[in-house]
């Protein structure tokens, strides 16, 4: 189809997304040299809510990752939990008493109860 | 295990000495100027997922990035946001999607102090100041770096791990030194069988380090490479400065950032991160019946074709045009894009898209096309790219356990109104 057969508003439309991208130049290259940096991470402050079962997630969890990694899960069931606090423990070595896998099952099953409205 | 108990409790004690301190500046009225991974009262991401939670903070406050979707605070995992992918076939360094495994991520690097060293079976034992590997000869290339796990958020059934949308990826300029030719300089001993790459992060537990191997073929392959530059600038921190392996045509998790060790084996590698993670079905599409468990397996390797269309979001409402101007982008996976084509009335026909500037067979590839939408209402567009090598995307989402691999047709529904 010929853009002269467009409406003017659908041709500039196409016009717009179809400017072609300015490719880096790779005759130049990097001229160097490499800079020494560092890395300031931004604070992660979140902590999982006030009470026994924030207590015991906050002791078994954030010390490796923040909250986000649990609280941007899909809604999983007990034993889809389960799993993931013994892949924690058995592969990932995280000190995760078994026997508060119980109460952290139970923990991680309430606080993840609403992510599908999230 | 005593040392990974005294870490993780010392690490613990900080967080929580901070969360008094941010208690009390609250209950004083303070406001605390630190940055912060989680910003309050700053407007969420809303990602195309299969379901919820959909929302996720943005944040520009990593070093080195502007603004990113902070699908994890720590280790970070920072998404590109999707309309990035509608500005240009290149993504800038600044945008790039970022995956950490551990929490202990390089804080500095000192580029005087840096070595790469070269080890295990080789003739001639290296360790590259990285003075010395700016003098080797160059090469330069277009490549699409992808997490495994992209667009993990739109499995069915859904599954636990990062909830990628479609920005776990990036196309950047790659410059470094051929990794063929660092190991004819080391000397690749007979026998050996595969090469093993270690970065500078370490886990916090007493966990394997992140490391992965490649087969010593595909090692000495003249596209991989061990890059100094990313769009002709230095890499960020946060994407593995000094050092990253660039696999063209490979998942990133063989793309190990902040590269320090190099290492010839000749037995088989038996660290975690190969032997046991990153494991597809050998079935076609690393597809299995949702719900599987029990299956062939093999390492997640080459990547499949994929196209996206960029200009327009799935959900969204337009006002009706008696023709829509498409424009995605496309990637052939390990191959370059042979051909990109439309469907607008769900897959019946197909149309040629016309494809933009090839600037090499591993980068993204701009496709444009326009549909004529003789009327009002639902309108539901499909794109799908066929590589050189013949591999074409699917029509139907595969599933396996890990959520890795997806690379079907991805629907657009609008409404025209």
């Amino acid at each position: 189809m010929r853009a002269s057969c467009l409406p003017i508003a659908a041709a500039l439309l196409m016009l717009g997304c179809t400017t072609a991208p300015v490719p880096p130049q790779r005759a130049t290259g990097f001229a160097g040299p490499l800079r020494a940096t560092t890395l300031e991470l931004p604070a992660d402050e979140e902590m999982f809510p006030e009470g026994p079962a924030g207590d015991l997630l906050n002791a078994n969890c954030l010390a490796c990752h923040s909250v986000s990694m649990v609280t941007t899960q899909p809604v999983l069931t007990g034993k889809q939990w389960q799993a993931n606090v013994e892949k924690m423990r058995s592969v990932f070595k995280a000190p995760i008493d078994p026997a508060d896998d119980a109460e952290l099952v139970r923990a991680l099953v309430a606080l993840n109860a609403d992510a599908g409205t999230r | 295990m005593t040392h990974t108990v005294d870490r993780l409790d010392s690490l613990l004690a900080s967080r929580l000495a901070r969360r008094r301190l941010l208690g009390l500046a609250a209950a004083g009225g303070g406001l605390l100027a630190t940055a912060t991974a989680n910003p309050a009262g700053a407007a969420p991401a809303r990602l195309l997922l299969n379901g919820g939670p959909r929302l996720r903070p943005l944040s520009s406050a990593y070093p080195g990035k502007g603004e990113m979707i902070v699908q994890r605070a720590r280790p970070p995992l920072l998404e590109t946001p999707f309309e990035m992918f509608n500005e240009g076939v290149f993504t800038p360094n600044d945008r790039f999607y970022v995956r950490w495994h551990w929490g202990d991520i390089p804080a500095a690097v000192d580029t005087e102090a840096f070595r790469l060293g070269i080890s295990g079976a080789v003739r001639q034992p290296l360790s590259l100041s990285l003075a010395e590997l700016l003098k080797l000869p160059r090469m330069a290339l277009a490549a699409v770096n992808q997490c495994a796990g992209n667009s993990r958020g739109l499995f069915e059934p859904r599954l636990g791990g990062a909830q990628w949308s479609h920005g776990a990826m990036g196309n950047a300029l790659w410059e470094g030194v051929s990794l063929k030719s660092l190991l004819a300089r080391a000397g690749v001993k007979a026998g050996a069988l595969a090469v093993r790459f270690g970065g500078l992060d370490q886990p916090l537990t007493d966990a394997d380090p992140y490391a992965k191997s490649l087969p010593l073929e595909m090692a000495l392959t003249d596209d991989v490479m061990v890059a100094f530059a990313m769009n002709g600038e230095q890499l960020p921190l946060l994407n593995g400065f000094p050092l990253r392996l660039v696999v063209p045509g490979w998942y990133s998790t063989y793309w190990i950032k902040a590269l320090n060790q190099i290492e010839v084996l000749d037995s088989e590698d038996r660290n975690f991160w190969t032997a046991k993670a990153y494991k597809i079905p050998t079935a076609p599409f690393a597809h299995v019946a949702p719900g599987t468990a029990d299956f062939p397996s093999r390492p997640i390797s080459t990547m499949v074709p994929r196209s996206f269309l960029t200009n327009v979001r799935d959900g969204a409402s337009l006002p009706w045009q008696p023709a829509l101007a498409l424009s995605g982008i496309a990637f052939g996976g390990a191959a370059g894009v042979k051909a990109v084509e439309l469907s607008s009335d769900g897959g019946r026909s197909w149309q040629p898209a016309a494809l933009g500037p090839d600037e090499g067979r591993y980068g993204f590839r701009r496709f444009t096309h326009s549909v004529a939408t003789p009327a009002p209402g639902t309108l539901t567009l499909l794109s799908r790219c066929t590589a050189s090598d013949g591999a074409v995307q699917a029509m139907v989402p595969n599933w396996n356990p890990s959520g890795y691999q997806r690379g079907c047709v991805e629907p657009v529904q609008l409404v025209l109104a």
